[in-house]
């Protein structure tokens, strides 16, 4: 017997199957009018483009400056209350010299979790919606007349359905002003406020680089409902205008309300990164490991702040743990590598860099792994291999550093040669 | 992203027919009292209902039966009331035991299951026989039982309908019905029995929550439609709500557990939210249990969620306990409690597979890492690394050899260059060619015939040709060479500005395979027939070029044999001469032959120029053809050479002034520009005011300076073509300059240092400050080479607060030119300086040039550029000469701007930037 195709339908969109969803919403809707089966097929759609648009994640961390911005805040910050690495203080300074040593300590954890940097980058403010559009342009229909067909704000439908409209036009067809438009209705018609309108908004806003709007409409939505979207998008749109400590306070009064809610945390703690004081960090990204052991992100920056805390034993407990339990990738083998090294673990630096070489996929980390390899050839006192090490990583990416790190080499070389020349001329 | 995997204990997947089929299929775990050892598993599936008691020894199937339409949902429960059940004791031992109600799209029928021991071992039959059964008209979506209003007797049914109607039956009585209008997509439905209320998800992704007296009243009210309902609490989420659950947490309460798009939240039965976990994946199913009872104090409430990777998680609160792997993508999820599994996770997967895992605790040790792991002898290493250390050192120690070099590559290869076949050519130009340059081309047809293939890597051919001729493709790039390699080429005519060099320079640069770079060149002409066409003599010729010959002069035909004699005879005229007409610009020289000269006449200086490049060329090849030495002079009048200047200088002016016009366009456009962004910005603004701004005034303004923006870039493109022109007539006067200069004089070192000086390849399509940098050249040339006095330096010396372009620096820059040409030309120079160390420093002035168009973002003009220079300066270097160290000094910079040049798809340049830094 037959399965009618609106139960199939039903069932595809419950079980979180879109494709095979949208597909066959397609073929039914051809003859067929069903307002039910417009509708899954408008959430399908969204929620789709929402997942290749990383709309989820609600924070970007690369700053987002725009000329014609005219709502700009804060051209040149006070020292302290930016993003901005140029500015900062003495203790950090200090250290910047150990980074270079490692230089891909860093994208240990953040690269391993979701929240990749391409995608992150690739699809952000007024880019977003757009480009998720056209992403899903080729794949279904093109015979899309849902928006044309809207319902007028009268009939009784339209309070039900306008969040779907909103999302559908915000993300699939990336019309914010349209999108826009609905909202308004809605919030016009619905007799309730509802925090979701005002959070909607503050998104729109947010694409069109209003961000006093922004924050306007998020602080309502708060005062609603203390929703944790909220409180991220917030953060997002602090981090997004340079103001880590505005950021950070809404942290902390989400933190009041969600405790030790793992999300909230994990900002907090990037903020703090960010803005340098890793110690704090440290403390929330331990609570986050504690509460979410398997968020690798945390567990990446525990390891990273024990190896710079000269704890390489420490470290290296956690990089074998984040081994065991991820997919292997250049980062974690270079990282154990260089502890290895200061755990003077010698039998396992070579295999374990030789790992990272194997599973590295682009230059820029290759080189990296060879200007690591260069500081162990340093470490065993072999100059001339270091210095092979540097040229190799110089011929794969151009880096400033290694660049630096040859130039000194050869001088000391050099003066070594001369000193060897009357070393043997006085004998 | 874990080290565990769940561990399968049993599965229902025996027959794998269906495999990718997509199942429409639902389950239900529940204990029998029938078989009260262990939990049963009922599974719908279509049509189809199964029932099995997972056990090892056996597939566990109890029971299967095929129904009459397809399953939306099973539940079970009591749904038979005792007044009833007096009745039936009698007869049936199992009437205390819980039914199953089946939800089909129009119907629900009420089950029960029946167990009879088998007479022998044969075993025992189970059968399910319908109760009840009852119709109804609404399409139903699912259903929710419970005992709706603490009835104590049994379990009502609600049913929901496709378009949210809820509907309310007991046994097979319908009772009433809640219409909703904001239901557009069917939710979950949860009956929260401690409180007697029901959870609905609408569709403005709200949590609902009604009691069930409350939607009784309300089934009566929507009738008469004047009130609306008011919720007892509602819970806004903002995301659409995917599943609910309801559990029993304490005597007192109960938590509501519901699943959004990325979010997870429990409530209290009072509207209390207990927590909520934010997920970075997306989830599918869910199920919440409880370990321990309920009236306990120290029950814990769990919840397992199955994520779209395949994962499963399991939270107390918001802190995650465990994580695994699922293997599969599961639907749905569920717990059992099986004789010998107490607390087993069942899982239903997409094709409808069941099965019952646990979670295993031996840790899986990333096992599919293919590690590099074969063993390597240290002293092995050690040893290859010296091997590979020696040869280095031997190359790099090598390098003076390797220039020495070039002939041995040169007998492995060699390289033949072709013009294409006249007849084709003739043809094609009759047919198309009426006034229509555009349509002319001649193939240039390169072969490479390599004898050892394998000791090149590759070679990459780039052609350099002057404007108005252009190749159809500027460069080639073989990465595998052959044995013999033919590349074609079409050289065509793109305007009709004056004809400024008639040759065609190939050069290839070949990288060996043990890296290192040999560049060869080539040069071709480019046949006569292209560009000209023979004409008739204007007669009023101005201007006439003797050529002096000590032989006999040759019949003209036997000269330029890219005409057929034919062709030329059709105009053959009293004397010796033929005329030809230039294709792009229309007019006619003449080349005459009297005794022992050669005469080329003509209206203007540039027709001469290409003419009599031409006519040396060819006169030259005839000569060494056959044998005869001959001693060929240009000699020009006195009056020709002051005539010559003049133009010069006068090209020179045009094509200076052309160029300021042009700037002072492009600033205007700059000024539009800038307007243009202002006005957009503007706009932006007023488009997200709010309320929304008149944005008439603004866009009209835009359409505006768009409109005006096009007309500048018109007027720009124009302009530039202006420009070019001048360009082409400036160089084409400038190489009869050089020409006449090399042929008439004999002193070498002048004639290099007029090319040096006047560098014309600088000038090209799209670059053309040629002013600039030969400004610098010349008042080096003229401060340093020729003695002027203090005064005339002072008084020639380009204002340096001003740009080159200005009218005085223009002015005094002509006129440094006029004295520097005359000088040469008077043979009134004398040089003490040793030529190659000013050619070197001249070389560095020009690169500074060079460097300053890099930032202008020309880069495939540049990589020429930088290769011509490149080339001279290899000839300077590799004669050996003193200032060898000079040399070295501008490659180095050189390849400092290739490097930088990286983003050119020129990679052989870059290739090559890198040895200069090696050699450097």
């Amino acid at each position: 017997m037959d399965i009618p195709d609106d139960y199939r339908i039903l069932h595809l969109y419950k079980t979180k199957q879109y494709d095979e969803c949208l597909k066959l919403c397609e073929e039914v809707l051809k003859d067929k009018n069903d307002r039910m089966i417009e509708f899954i097929r408008m959430r399908a759609m969204t929620i789709q483009v929402k997942v290749a648009a990383n709309a989820y994640d609600e924070v970007d961390y690369f700053s987002y400056q725009d000329e014609l911005a005219s709502t700009a805040v804060a051209k040149t910050p006070r020292p302290g209350t930016t993003f901005d690495k140029q500015i900062r203080t003495a203790h950090q300074s200090s250290t910047n010299k150990r980074v270079s040593t490692a230089a891909t300590m860093k994208p240990g954890g953040s690269g391993l979790t979701a929240r990749a940097q391409s995608a992150r980058t690739a699809l952000r403010s007024a880019g977003r919606a757009s480009r998720a559009a056209t992403a899903l342009a080729g794949g279904p229909p093109l015979n899309m007349p849902i928006s044309l067909r809207f319902l007028p704000k009268e009939e009784t439908t339209f309070t039900p359905a306008a969040k779907t409209l909103f999302e559908y036009v915000y993300y699939c067809e990336g019309d914010v002003r349209k999108a826009m438009d609905i909202a308004f209705q809605a919030q016009k018609s619905g007799n309730t406020s509802d925090w979701w309108w005002h959070h909607s908004l503050s998104r729109c806003y947010y694409t069109l680089g209003m961000f006093r709007q922004a924050d306007d409409c998020l602080r309502r939505a708060l005062k609603q409902n203390k929703h944790i979207s909220v409180y991220l998008r917030l953060i997002a749109m602090y981090v997004a205008l340079d103001q880590p400590i505005s950021a950070l306070d809404i942290c902390k009064q989400g933190l009041l309300i969600f405790h030790d809610s793992t999300p909230l945390l994990m900002e907090q703690a990037r903020i703090n990164e960010q803005i340098g004081s890793s110690d704090l960090a440290v403390k929330d990204f331990r609570i986050v490991a504690i509460q979410d052991p398997f968020n690798m992100e945390a567990v990446a920056n525990i390891a990273m702040y024990n190896f710079y805390n000269d704890q390489p034993e420490i470290a290296m407990r956690y990089y074998r743990r984040l081994l065991a339990t991820t997919p292997p990738s250049s980062e974690i083998y270079n990282n154990l590598g260089l502890c290895c090294l200061y755990c003077s673990q010698w039998d396992l630096i070579l295999p374990c860099f030789r790992q990272a070489l194997f599973f590295s996929t682009s230059p820029s980390s290759k080189a990296d792994i060879w200007f690591n390899l260069a500081h162990v050839s340093l470490s065993t006192g072999d100059m001339s291999l270091a210095r092979r090490c540097l040229q190799v990583s110089l011929a794969i990416f151009e880096k400033e550093y290694v660049r630096q790190a040859l130039t000194a080499l050869e001088a000391r070389l050099k003066t070594r040669k001369v000193n060897d020349g009357n070393y043997k001329s006085y004998t | 992203m874990s080290l565990f995997k769940v561990k399968q204990w049993w599965s229902n997947a025996t027959n794998t027919e269906n495999k990718d089929e997509q199942t429409f299929s639902c389950m239900k775990i529940d204990k029998f009292i029938s078989h009260n050892d262990s939990d049963c598993v009922l599974l719908g599936e279509g049509t189809l209902l199964k029932l099995f008691k997972p056990s090892l020894d056996q597939d566990g199937l109890l029971l299967e039966t095929e129904l009459s339409d397809i399953i939306l949902q099973i539940e079970t429960g009591k749904f038979i009331g005792q007044v009833l059940l007096y009745t039936i004791t009698s007869c049936c031992p199992m009437s205390g035991d819980r039914e199953i109600i089946v939800l089909h799209p129009q119907s629900y029928v009420i089950y029960e299951l029946h167990r009879k021991e088998g007479l022998t071992d044969a075993g025992e039959q189970n059968r399910v026989t319908a109760v009840i059964k009852h119709a109804f008209k609404r399409r139903a979506y699912n259903m929710t039982v419970g005992p709706f209003g603490s009835s104590k007797s049994r379990d009502l049914i609600c049913v929901q309908s496709l378009d949210g109607t809820l509907s309310f039956f007991d046994q097979d009585t319908f009772l009433f019905m809640c219409i909703f209008n904001d239901i557009l997509i069917p939710g979950p439905v949860a009956y929260v029995m401690t409180v007697d209320m029901f959870v609905i998800c609408k569709s403005t992704w709200t949590l609902e929550i009604y009691s069930y007296q409350q939607l009784r009243e309300s089934s009566e009210l929507s009738l008469r439609q004047n009130k609306t309902n008011i919720p007892q609490w509602t819970y806004n989420a903002g995301e659409e709500i995917s599943a609910v659950q309801v559990i029993r947490t304490s005597s007192n309460f109960s938590s509501i557990i519901a699943l959004s798009e990325r979010h997870l939240y429990c409530f209290q039965d009072n509207g209390l939210m207990k927590a909520l976990i934010r997920f970075d994946y997306t989830p599918i199913c869910f199920h919440s249990y409880l370990i321990g009872w309920y009236y306990e104090p120290g029950a814990r409430l769990l919840i397992m969620v199955a994520s779209d990777d395949s994962k499963l998680y399991v939270y107390e609160g918001t802190k995650l306990l465990w994580a695994c792997d699922l293997m599969m993508k599961a639907v749905s999820l569920s717990r059992c409690f099986i004789n010998s599994l107490p607390g087993g996770v069942v899982t239903l997967s997409l094709d409808g597979i069941i099965s019952v895992n646990y979670l295993g605790t031996e840790p899986d040790l990333n096992p599919n890492v293919n590690i590099v792991n074969e063993i390597v002898s240290p002293v092995e290493v050690q040893r290859e690394l010296d091997s590979v250390e020696e040869a280095l050192k031997l190359i790099i120690s090598d390098d003076k050899e390797s220039v020495a070099d070039v002939p041995y590559l040169e007998k492995t290869i060699s390289i033949k260059t072709e013009i294409g076949p006249i007849e084709n050519h003739y043809e094609y130009n009759i047919l198309e060619s009426d006034k229509n340059v555009q349509f002319m081309k001649c193939p240039l047809i390169i072969t490479i015939i390599c004898k050892e293939p394998k000791l090149i890597q590759n070679i990459q051919i780039t052609y350099i040709c002057s404007s108005p001729f252009v190749n159809s493709d500027n460069s080639k790039y073989i990465d595998d060479v052959d044995v013999t390699q033919i590349i074609k080429t079409d050289i065509l005519m793109s305007n009709d500005y004056d004809i400024s060099n008639t040759n065609i320079k190939i050069l290839f640069t070949i990288i060996e395979h043990t890296g290192r770079i040999v560049i060869l060149s080539r040069s071709i002409m480019i046949p006569l027939k292209l560009y000209c066409s023979i004409g008739e003599k204007n007669l009023e010729n101005q201007i006439k070029l003797n050529v002096h010959v000590n032989e006999t002069c040759l019949d003209l035909k036997n000269i330029f044999t890219d005409f057929t004699k034919e062709e030329l005879s059709n105009f053959e005229e009293t004397v010796n001469s033929i005329t030809f007409k230039y294709k792009t610009t229309d007019k006619t020289v003449t080349v005459c032959a009297r005794e022992q000269e050669y005469s080329i006449e003509s209206d203007d200086f540039p027709e001469i120029s290409s003419m009599l490049d031409h006519f040396l060329n060819r006169i030259n090849e005839y000569y060494i053809r056959t044998n005869i030495g001959v001693r060929i002079t240009v000699k020009p009048s006195k009056e020709f050479i002051t005539q010559m200047i003049h133009r010069f200088l006068k090209s020179i002016e045009t094509h200076a002034k052309e160029r300021i016009k042009l700037k002072k366009i492009l600033d205007e456009l700059n000024i539009l520009q800038r307007q243009f962004t202002a006005v957009q910005k503007r706009l932006l603004v007023q488009y997200g005011s709010l309320p929304p701004a008149d944005c008439d005034p603004l866009e009209f303004l835009m359409k505006d300076t768009h409109q005006r923006i096009i007309i500048i870039v018109h007027e720009i493109i124009q302009n530039r073509n202006v420009v070019c022109r001048a360009g082409n007539t400036l160089v084409a006067i400038g190489r009869l300059i050089i020409c006449i200069l090399r042929n008439s004089s004999t002193d070498t070192l002048k004639v290099v240092l007029i090319e040096e000086m006047l560098s014309l390849d600088l000038l090209h399509d799209d670059c053309q400050e040629w002013e600039e940098a030969v400004t610098k050249v010349s008042s080096f040339v003229s401060n340093k080479l020729l003695k002027n006095t203090e005064k005339d330096r002072e008084k020639l010396a380009p204002v340096s607060e001003e740009e080159t372009l200005s009218h005085i620096n223009l002015k005094r820059f002509l006129r440094k030119l006029k004295i520097i040409l005359e000088k040469l030309y008077t043979g009134d120079c004398d040089c003490d300086i040793n030529c190659t160390h000013t050619m070197v420093q001249a070389a560095v002035i020009l690169w500074c040039r060079l460097q300053s168009y890099c930032d202008a973002g020309c880069s495939h003009i540049m990589v020429q550029a930088a290769v011509i220079l490149w080339c001279r300066l290899q000839s300077y270097y590799g004669a050996g000469c003193s200032h060898g160290a000079g040399c070295s000094h501008i490659m180095v910079q050189a390849a400092v701007i290739k490097c930088r040049l990286q983003s050119a798809d020129d990679d052989a340049a870059v290739r090559r930037a890198r040895c200069c830094i090696a050699r450097g």
